[in-house]
């Protein structure tokens, strides 16, 4: 199955930043018996007209580091176990490359629209006296002179124009090509900004109204298809509440209603039920407050626990058994909504404040991909020329200097620090583990280790590295694999054996 | 704060955690979002990812707003208040139209225009795409879209989710009211505080087309929650609304058809576009009840003035309280936070404050002039005659006044009687002064409103002395600006009939001036013959406006160094009422003074005087009395002083005043007046024309009459006579030329008809001659032989009355007139301007001087200033005319007689013992001459003489009556060489000899009136036929060429000779006695008499006679007083002083 994944505009980027963070970890969507989903592919498609958006920049950095790290440990096996599991893939590297137009970036082109103004976008000034007064009746006058390439600020009507542009485009040909049946779509957006608010709707549309659309293949298949959607309410607040700013916070309520309002009547309501699952997630405990800046330098908002539930939507999404979205002749059941519900209302969270289910899905691999963090930059470079690296396939000390563990560590890791402390400074703050503590024994919030007769189980590098070579000798599994994976997965497995022997079982 | 991640509160956690399915938000759920911000947000921003997010949002909003309090995000209040406002301006369209347009906007073919064109082929897909598949906003509907817009601007239009939108992103636009007082998109208002046809008709609409209802049901609910406060607050709307639909919550298709007639009873549908939204037709309010509306408001101006268009203006002012006043303005009290600006837009294409409405209105600037001229140098009005607008002066007498500060457009409602009346119980104009120097004018106008009801409109001025100050309406504060001026109105009185007035305008404004223009009521100028032309121009300047008709009211256009300005000024006209009264006026135009008498029909006559007082008078002048000396300085000499009265009145000098230095022309008081001054009080800048009787410039005799006739007409109104009914008497020389008779004629009767009235027939001339005998004739003389004899100043007229044959009366027989009067003795011969060689006048001039200037204690300094100019002048006669006048000047006029001798000319003379011989020689000659005329013709020797005329008042120098009768009685009885057997007497009127003519003219004039008197024998064929010229000759006529050849003149020469020898012989010892002639001067004066005497012939000849008359011509004079002229004024005046009277002795 693949699950396209429509990420637009800068919450789309963030959440989708959170989604590689898990699958990083390990995280997989799991069906109905909590086996994870097989012949996973995730073909990301980030729909955001502002380049210079600093998410959208960080997150397209990642996501090509996540596919250079994946396609070192497991090829282009779908299906995977431990670190990086999930497949994450390109509109391009579906096509075979054949299509030489298709741009192998995860960024939706909407380069025409740049730089233009809405009115010259739409041809204003040529336009019949008729069309002009309709125009002027839907749209106000600051509207029309909006430059398209800031992100449509807080106009997602003329959002809805630009980014209709999409049907036209090759990747969205190229995707409507691909589509087969039992493939399923998920847009990320948020309700209150601007381009998130407008991509969402207008995609489904088309896509519903396939039949109408030219060029298409699989029109059928498409209009059918199981949408799902997350659909982000406010969460953060922008620093400089003033009104001449045109994403205002004190708008966000009132826009939300009202496209809310629109949603309803148009995407989930009983008339015109458009979406199979709809994901709402907002928190009215806001953020620390962010720079607004929609211009050159682009919005650069630091990670959020809003985005971190938010990556568990699509996962949840492809979990859900296709009878809960269509009905037994492959059409659209009414839609479904969802609401995300914490087990603790706190302001400072940890894996204990999540849900059970949530606990039971990222719990153990996030706080193994967490000590793999510590381990890579911690103690390992030691440890070459001894135990596991001297087993087959050898861990030489070249591998330092490798693209791979430059990518993984300089990078992937680095880009994961970050993003952990980003969440952590931020508000609600999340506190899964212990910021700047390397003692693996402390490092998880919340969570100790166990205790023996004699004071606490030790969890350090020198434990990892004993469980590694433990696991590592005479295990032939390795032999025909690269050192990266035999690397990657002796770890896994050890941080598992460590995990289930050492730490307090939370889950 | 919730577990849930969320803002909805309706998922309850129930134990769950992580992703919990449900339904997904109902419009319950998403209403119960919380906005931590509280609606801040006011903008109207759509984060609606549809090209037609717009349309849900006031769908939406109207939606927010259907509760009981009608509260909702300000985003949504504005949004339905906008809405509401294009719905409005649909309806109200027809007021809007000259700047709106609705354009429609067809589906089918704008979708396909779009689509078909590359450059908009997305968007017109994006919209399509999106109209096919929201049915919620009733897309599947919707076939066109009507858009209102203003030039080039989208203000709002029709929308299928909910009736009517406005654009987004509108802020107030102030040039369009939706009504009063409510500016487009300017404030948020709920449909119930609407226009109360607006609302009725929306609940129609909406009633009539149970599409609507259906289909925008959040606009409907909205209208139910606006049910409630439409009841509790307005119950008649209220009822007119449930009349129509009693249960305007049940949808009631059935109903619907009824209410559609309803709808399309009360409102028109729109041609051409016919604009509706879903099937339903949108209406709009009739033209007609707009304006109906209009004209019906409360401040609706209620004129005076009778107005031929339909429209009358509304009287609008800022601040108006029209909750307090209850004041219906269009369809709702007024509002007194609106602004009311004209800002310069003409009356019929302003639209009312507030609205939209094409309608005229007048404010405060369209009354109110921007600056108030305040009249300096103290000009006080004289309320007596003008209108001062109810001026409050600071001081408790006013120091100054002002011009009214109207401007035209007021006087096109209003009369001038309404402005200077009041309104219930107040002054309609008031004009009050502070002490800052700011003046508030403030200015009551009637309304329609009822009776007594006024709108009062008022404007502060300040003192601003500053050039580049310019006016602001909005500010509203206007300008003080001083300026001396003046005006005078001759005069003043108004009969509305055949009215002319001479209007002086004065002015003393440096780099700058005004003009005046005259209104009627309600009329301009055009109705109103003036000419105007400036008079002076020096320190001051003058302008005489000529009006030929009535006026009410002047307007006054000032500019100074500050700009311009102007002000109205208002005469207090006093009612005219005529009576039947029939005047005469008689007129004796003199060589050397003029008089007028009149007298009521059937009564004696009166000097012509005018009184000044504070009803219709001869003349006034805006400033009160005294209050500007300059202005009246100016009036009296140039123009007409406010009072005539016998020190500067009648009889006056025949002058006329004119500029120094200016040109010739003639035209009364622009050129020339009747300087009544002259002779009476000093003026400089002014040269004065005499002798305009025989100076041959008729226009300059036609000024001069011109100015009698005024005052004649004058003088006729001011005593409320019957115009048409008046008379004037004027009186000619019997020697006057047939041509110069005719000129004269012609002239008056021109002047009569002008002024007077078209009836000639109350024109009547007398010969000068006859009338003075009416004045004395009495019961002694009548049936038998008397002489009338007038010396005039320039010619002597003498009548001869005999008996009639049964001696019951007696009539005249000869009339004679010849250049023998004042001026041979006052005068300089035969020359003119030659009194510096007249020793008389070195002799006299010089006395008078020292006197004057030794004179301390009476204030006639003056006297010598005028001497020194008349002296300028060299003519003898003015310079002797003048000093005879010197003892009746106004300083002197209480003197004691015996301290008035030493001013006194007359008594001079009498008692100038060298000269008096002079003057017996004058008046012998006078007598022999008539003697021997009457002698010649057998007449019987006249039993009385009567004297008049100026010239007479040698009588009085001559010495005592009873000497002068002696002295004529013994010419008479020798000429006659017999004895009279009764007596002889002369009579003389010795105090106003002049005035005789004209009072002897009116007592004949009355005579005639009565039947009593034959005037048939005064017409100039009559007179003519008695005219008698006797030549001294032996027979009777003389013609030029008779003049003229030596022959004659040798044997006039000789006959003068002759008289000579007579009145040497006269002089004899008992005569000498009497009259106290010593020796030695009688001596002289005869060693001198008998030189030159032809000579002299021939200057008079050459002078008085050549170039008037042919060859043929009989000469009406008598050359034999020619020498005798001469003789007086070379031979005798020269010789007879002191100088050659004492070397002669030795």
């Amino acid at each position: 199955m693949r699950l396209f994944l429509f990420a637009i505009g800068g919450t789309g980027s963030r959440v989708l930043k959170s989604l590689l963070m898990l699958s990083a970890a390990g995280v997989r969507p799991l069906d109905e018996n909590g086996k994870p989903v097989k012949d996973l592919e995730i073909v990301p498609v980030i729909i955001d007209p502002h380049k210079a958006n600093e998410d959208l920049k960080r997150t397209e950095a990642l996501l090509n580091d996540y596919r250079d790290i994946r396609r070192k440990l497991y090829g282009n096996e779908p299906n995977a176990e431990g670190f990086f599991a999930n497949r994450i893939v390109t509109l391009r590297e579906i096509m075979s490359n054949t299509s030489v137009t298709l741009s192998d970036s995860f960024i939706f082109n909407l380069g025409a629209v740049e730089n233009a103004k809405f009115r010259e976008f739409i041809g204003f000034d040529t336009m019949n006296e008729a069309n002009q007064a309709l125009t002027s009746l839907l749209f106000a006058n600051y509207q029309l002179e909006n430059k398209m390439n800031i992100g449509f600020v807080g106009s997602p009507n003329i959002g809805s124009v630009a980014l209709n542009e999409i049907k036209d485009s090759n990747e969205f040909k190229a995707f409507s090509n691909i589509f087969r049946q039992g493939d399923r779509i998920f847009f990320i957006s948020s309700i209150f900004g601007g381009t998130g608010a407008a991509g969402f709707p207008i995609m489904v549309k088309n896509i519903r109204q396939a039949a109408n659309l030219e060029g298409i293949e699989n029109r059928d298949a498409l209009s059918r298809a199981p949408i799902g959607g997350l659909t982000v309410l406010p969460y953060f607040t922008l620093e400089g509440n003033k009104q001449d700013q045109r994403i205002a916070t004190s708008d966000f309520i009132v826009k939300t209603q009202s496209a809310l309002y629109y949603y309803k009547n148009t995407l989930t309501g009983a008339n015109d039920s458009n979406v199979n699952s709809i994901y709402y997630l907002g928190d009215q405990v806001r953020s620390k407050p962010y720079l607004y800046d929609p211009g050159e330098h682009g919005q650069r908002n630091n990670a959020h626990l809003i985005e971190l539930i938010g990556a568990l939507a699509p996962i949840d999404f492809a979990g859900v058994p296709d009878s809960k979205l269509t009905d037994p002749d492959g059409y659209p059941l009414p839609t479904t909504a969802y609401e995300y519900a914490l087990a603790k209302d706190d302001l400072s969270l940890n894996f204990l404040s999540l849900g059970h289910h949530t606990r039971r899905l990222i719990y153990e691999p996030m706080s193994k991909f967490h000590l793999l963090f510590l381990f890579l930059t911690t103690g390992f470079k030691n440890m070459i020329g001894q135990g596991f690296t001297e087993d087959a396939p050898k861990i030489k000390s070249d591998f330092l200097t490798s693209q791979f563990y430059r990518t993984l560590v300089d990078h992937f890791l680095l880009g994961y620090a970050q993003w952990l402390t980003e969440m952590n400074d931020n508000m609600r703050s999340v506190a899964l583990f212990k910021p700047g503590e390397i003692d693996m024994a402390h490092a998880i919030e919340g969570v100790g280790v166990r205790k023996r007769l004699l004071g606490h189980f030790k969890v350090d590098n020198d434990v990892f590295k004993a469980e590694m070579n433990k696991l590592s000798k005479n295990n032939p599994a390795y032999s025909d694999r690269t050192v990266e994976f035999k690397l990657m997965d002796l770890f896994n497995k050890a941080a598992h054996n460590i995990f289930m022997e050492r730490y307090e079982n939370i889950n | 704060m919730s577990e849930i991640l969320s803002y909805s509160n309706s998922t309850s956690k129930n134990g769950e955690e992580d992703w919990i399915a449900h339904a997904p938000y109902s419009d319950d759920d998403i209403a119960r979002i919380k906005d931590p911000d509280g609606g801040l947000s006011e903008n109207p921003r759509t984060a609606i990812p549809s090209p037609l997010a717009q349309l849900d949002l006031v769908k939406n909003a109207f939606k927010q707003l259907a509760n009981e309090h009608l509260r909702g995000a300000r985003m949504n209040e504005r949004l339905v208040s906008n809405a509401l406002d294009v719905a409005q301006l649909f309806f109200d369209y027809e007021n809007h139209k000259d700047y709106l347009r609705i354009i429609r906007w067809n589906r089918e073919e704008c979708i396909e225009q779009l689509k078909a064109n590359p450059q908009h082929r997305l968007y017109g897909e994006t919209l399509d795409l999106f109209l096919r598949s929201d049915k919620v906003y009733n897309f599947d509907l919707l076939k066109d879209w009507y858009i209102l817009m203003w030039d080039r601007k989208v203000l709002g239009g029709t929308s299928p989710a909910s009736v009517v939108m406005a654009a987004p992103a509108l802020g107030t636009i102030d040039a369009i009211k939706v009504e009063q007082g409510v500016s487009l998109f300017g404030e948020t208002r709920h449909l119930w505080q609407r226009d109360e046809d607006f609302v009725y008709y929306f609940y129609l609409l909406m009633n009539a087309y149970p599409t609507l209802r259906l289909h925008c049901g959040e606009v409907y609910a909205y209208m139910q929650k606006n049910l409630e406060p439409l009841r509790q607050n307005r119950p008649d709307l209220y009822n007119r609304i449930t009349t129509v639909i009693p249960n305007l919550d049940a949808l009631d298709e059935s109903r619907a058809g009824t209410v559609l007639e309803q709808l399309e009873h009360s409102y028109d549908p729109f041609g051409g576009i016919d604009v509706s939204v879903l099937g339903a037709r949108f209406y709009h309010k009739r033209v007609l009840d707009i304006r109906t509306a209009a004209s019906e408001s409360d401040f609706v101006i209620t004129p005076t003035m009778p107005q031929d268009k339909n429209e009358l203006p509304l009287v609008l002012v800022n601040g108006f309280n029209g909750s307090v006043e209850h004041f219906r303005y269009i369809d709702k009290e007024w509002d007194s936070a609106t602004q009311v600006y004209g800002g310069g837009i003409p009356l019929s294409d302003r639209k009312l404050p507030d609205t939209s409405i094409q309608y005229p209105f007048v404010t405060t600037d369209d009354f109110l002039a921007d600056t108030i001229v305040r009249l300096g140098s103290g000009c006080v009005i004289d309320t007596d005659h003008f209108f001062d607008g109810n001026l409050k002066p600071r001081t408790p007498q006013p120091t100054c006044g002002y011009l009214l500060p109207l401007k035209p457009l007021l006087f096109t409602y209003f009369d001038t009687d309404y402005l200077k009346g009041t309104i219930a119980g107040r002054h309609v104009i008031d004009i009050e002064e502070f002490a800052d120097g700011s003046v508030m004018v403030t200015l009551r106008i009637r309304v329609k409103k009822g009776e007594n009801r006024y709108i009062e409109l008022s404007r502060k001025y300040f003192p601003i002395n500053d050039h580049t100050w310019t006016f602001d309406e909005r500010r509203g504060t206007g300008r003080v600006l001083g300026a001396t001026m003046s005006t005078s109105i001759f005069p003043f009185v108004k009969t509305d009939a055949n009215d002319d007035y001479t209007v002086e305008l004065f002015t003393m404004i440096e780099n700058g001036g005004a003009t005046l223009r005259f209104y009627k009521n309600g009329i301009k100028t055009d109705g109103l013959n003036v000419r105007d032309a400036i008079r002076s121009h020096s320190g001051y300047s003058t302008t005489y406006y000529d009006v030929d008709g009535s006026f009410d009211y002047i307007e006054v256009s000032v500019q100074n160094h500050l700009g311009r300005s102007g002000g109205v000024i208002i005469p207090q006209w006093k009612p005219y009422a005529p009576s039947a009264k029939e005047l005469i006026f008689a007129v004796d135009f003199g060589t050397t003074n003029t008089h007028v008498e009149w007298a009521e029909r059937g009564q004696p006559s009166q000097p012509f005087t005018f009184e000044y007082g504070s009803q219709q008078v001869l003349v006034a002048s805006l400033h009160k009395p005294h209050s500007l000396e300059y202005a009246e300085q100016v009036q009296r000499v140039e123009f007409v002083p406010r009072e005539i009265d016998n020190v500067y009145g009648f009889p006056l000098r025949s002058t006329l005043a004119r500029n120094e230095n200016s040109g010739m022309g003639s035209n009364l008081f622009s050129d020339v007046n009747i300087p009544f001054l002259y002779e009476r009080r000093y003026f400089h800048g002014y040269e004065v024309t005499t002798n305009l009787k025989w100076k041959g410039d008729t226009e300059l005799a036609k000024a001069f009459l011109r100015e009698l006739t005024l005052l004649i007409k004058a003088k006729a109104l001011l005593e409320n006579a019957d115009l048409r009914r008046t008379e004037v008497v004027y009186f000619y020389p019997v020697s006057m030329g047939g041509a110069d008779r005719d000129t004269l004629e012609r002239t008056w009767t021109e002047l009569f008809n002008t002024y007077i009235g078209a009836d000639s027939d109350r024109l009547r001339s007398y010969p000068e001659s006859l009338a003075p005998a009416y004045y004395y004739s009495g019961a002694e003389v009548a049936g038998s032989s008397y002489v009338s004899i007038d010396i005039g100043g320039g010619t002597c007229d003498t009548v001869i009355y005999q008996p009639t044959a049964d001696r019951m009366s007696s009539e005249p027989v000869a009339i004679s007139s010849f250049r023998f009067a004042g001026n041979a003795l006052f005068g300089d011969g035969f020359t003119d301007k030659d009194a510096d060689n007249n020793p008389l006048l070195q002799h006299y001039t010089r006395y008078f001087k020292q006197l004057i200037e030794n004179n301390k204690g009476n204030n006639i300094a003056y006297l010598g200033s005028i001497l020194n100019d008349i002296m300028a002048q060299k003519r003898s006669e003015d310079i002797n005319a003048f000093l005879f006048s010197i003892e009746n000047v106004e300083e002197l006029r209480t003197l004691r007689e015996i301290d008035r001798n030493l001013y006194s000319y007359n008594a001079l003379l009498r008692n100038d013992s060298q000269r008096r011989l002079i003057f017996m020689y004058f008046y012998a000659a006078i007598i022999y001459y008539i003697a021997q005329a009457m002698k010649q013709r057998d007449y019987e020797m006249p039993k009385q003489i009567y004297f008049s005329g100026t010239g007479s008042k040698i009588l009085n120098i001559l010495g005592s009556m009873s000497r002068i009768n002696m002295l004529t009685q013994t010419i008479i009885e020798r000429v006659y060489g017999k004895q009279y057997s009764e007596t002889f007497e002369i009579k003389r009127e010795d105090k106003c000899p002049k005035q005789i003519t004209c009072r002897g003219g009116i007592k004949l004039e009355n005579r005639r009136l009565e039947g009593q008197a034959d005037v048939t024998r005064y017409n100039a064929t009559s007179v003519k036929r008695m005219r008698y010229c006797c030549s001294m000759l032996g027979e009777d006529d003389l013609t030029m060429a008779q003049v003229e050849s030596i022959e004659v003149r040798e044997r006039l020469v000789e006959k003068v000779k002759e008289f000579n020898r007579f009145f040497v012989d006269l002089c004899d010892a008992t005569v000498k006695d009497e009259f106290g002639i010593e020796n030695n001067v009688l001596r002289l004066f005869e060693s001198v008499l008998g030189e030159n005497l032809a000579n002299y012939l021939t200057a008079g000849i050459n002078t008085f006679l050549k170039g008037r008359y042919n060859a043929t011509d009989i000469v009406e004079d008598v050359p034999f007083f020619y020498p005798i002229i001469g003789v007086i004024r070379h031979n005798l005046l020269k010789n007879m002083r002191n100088d050659v009277i004492s070397k002669f002795n030795q």
